[in-house]
């Protein structure tokens, strides 16, 4: 029978330095709520701490928007002081030339950058006009200032037919360079995607048409193409398979709130201890993340499998629960087509 | 004298509960023994696989130091992780 492996503690965490962002995409699995406030700088570098004392290895910075924390600097600053890795997942929209050297002083090399279609697709589902510009802005300053770049687009009903689009204007810009990975993000049904997820989400129709479009991406503009979640890849053509990332969460990768809360992933919904009450390392290794490891929640067709993928990704289905089967599989252990 | 060499990306090493991993800043974790990561650690500064050997020897004594050096160098080899 198929299970995940225990670590101490994760190896790499996204970690919600602030929750305040200053757009307000469709999608975000954040919801609703907009009256978030920055977190004071001693409370980031108390998590900070504790991330470090649990010995992970590397921080992925993450919000809301990192780079709208006033005190930014002094969190990489801190961080890298820590001996922590870090690199970062932003929006895009306060990335310059200059934050780029900052950044590189603290030691980052690599990060992502969201942009969810072309101009006006981006703009749309961003809600505030000019954000495109500024995302290119900002990953035109990443690549030239040498750091390795993850465009990342969450895929929606709103632009599965403009990616090409996007990746077509990163190539007239000059963009799709070797150090530039084209990433599409699965919708999760959680926070404003979820409040009319049977309209919002997508079919495996969609997905299975994403995948030949990947790889014509990547043949067409020469960029390095993936999907950047989990998927059943028993649902997949296998010549297929190489484009899908996986997903290690609840084993080697975690995701820290603003609030010190510890989560094995940065959409789903299920919080299994805060680190300032507790160490991360018995949060890692309790029960609630033990029985998410034992697999008993996925259909027993995964949990024999013997070419067990890990069963797609976890929150991906409406669930209370901290985590359910991937939405394209049935409880019943049959996988639907 | 043979030829030198060190790990050309920044990296990190611990104990985790029933093994050791090596976290390289460019290419994720791996799974090592504690003898690996004590070459690995060595192999933050310059070596040579001489120097390494006989460094090993004598902080394990039982072990096969030749063939624990020798697979470090020849994984990191294929990684493309080690500068000469």
């Amino acid at each position: 029978m198929n299970q995940l492996r225990t670590l101490k503690s994760p190896f790499s965490v996204n970690y919600e330095v602030t929750p305040v962002c200053d757009l307000f995409c469709n999608f975000c699995f954040v919801g609703d709520t907009f009256d978030f406030s920055h977190p004071s700088i001693n409370h980031v570098k108390n998590i900070l701490n504790k991330i470090a004392e649990a010995e992970i290895f590397e921080v992925h910075l993450f919000g809301g928007e990192f780079f709208i924390y006033p005190h930014w600097q002094e969190v990489l600053r801190y961080a890298h002081n820590l001996g922590l890795f870090l690199s970062f997942v932003s929006n895009g929209t306060c990335i310059t030339k200059d934050v780029v050297t900052v950044m590189k002083k603290y030691g980052i090399r690599e990060g992502a950058i969201s942009i969810h279609g072309p101009r006006h697709i981006h703009d749309q589902i961003t809600k505030v006009p000019g954000t495109y510009d500024k995302a290119l802005n900002a990953l035109e300053a990443c690549l030239d200032g040498g750091l390795n770049i993850t465009v990342l687009s969450t895929f929606t009903h709103d632009n599965k037919k403009h990616l090409h689009a996007l990746v077509e204007d990163l190539s007239q810009r000059g963009l799709t360079r070797s150090s530039l990975i084209y990433a599409v993000s699965r919708l999760t049904p959680y926070g404003r995607a979820g409040l009319n997820w049977e309209q919002n989400r997508l079919s495996i129709e969609d997905y299975l048409n994403l995948f030949p479009l990947l790889e014509n991406l990547s043949k067409d503009f020469g960029v390095r193409t993936a999907l950047a979640d989990a998927f059943p890849l028993c649902l997949v053509p296998e010549k297929y398979h190489y484009l899908i990332q996986g997903c290690w969460q609840g084993t080697g990768f975690g995701h820290i709130c603003f609030n010190g809360d510890v989560k094995g992933c940065t959409v789903a919904s299920g919080i299994y201890g805060n680190l300032l009450e507790q160490s991360l390392q018995e949060i890692w290794q309790g029960s609630g993340l033990e029985k998410f490891r034992s697999l008993k929640w996925l259909p027993k067709s995964c949990q024999n499998c013997d070419s067990f993928c890990g069963g797609g990704c976890a929150a991906t289905r409406p669930t209370q629960l901290p985590y359910a089967p991937d939405e394209f599989l049935s409880n019943g252990g049959h996988h639907e087509n | 004298m043979g030829a030198i060499m060190k790990i050309n990306q920044r990296f990190k090493t611990r104990e985790d509960l029933d093994s050791h991993f090596a976290y390289f800043e460019l290419e994720g974790p791996l799974e090592m023994s504690e003898v690996a990561v004590f070459i690995t650690n060595l192999l933050q500064n310059h070596q040579t696989r001489k120097n390494l050997v006989s460094i090993v020897q004598e902080k394990f004594p039982q072990t096969n130091a030749t063939s624990e050096v020798d697979e470090v160098i020849n994984t990191y080899t294929e990684l493309e992780i080690l500068e000469h």
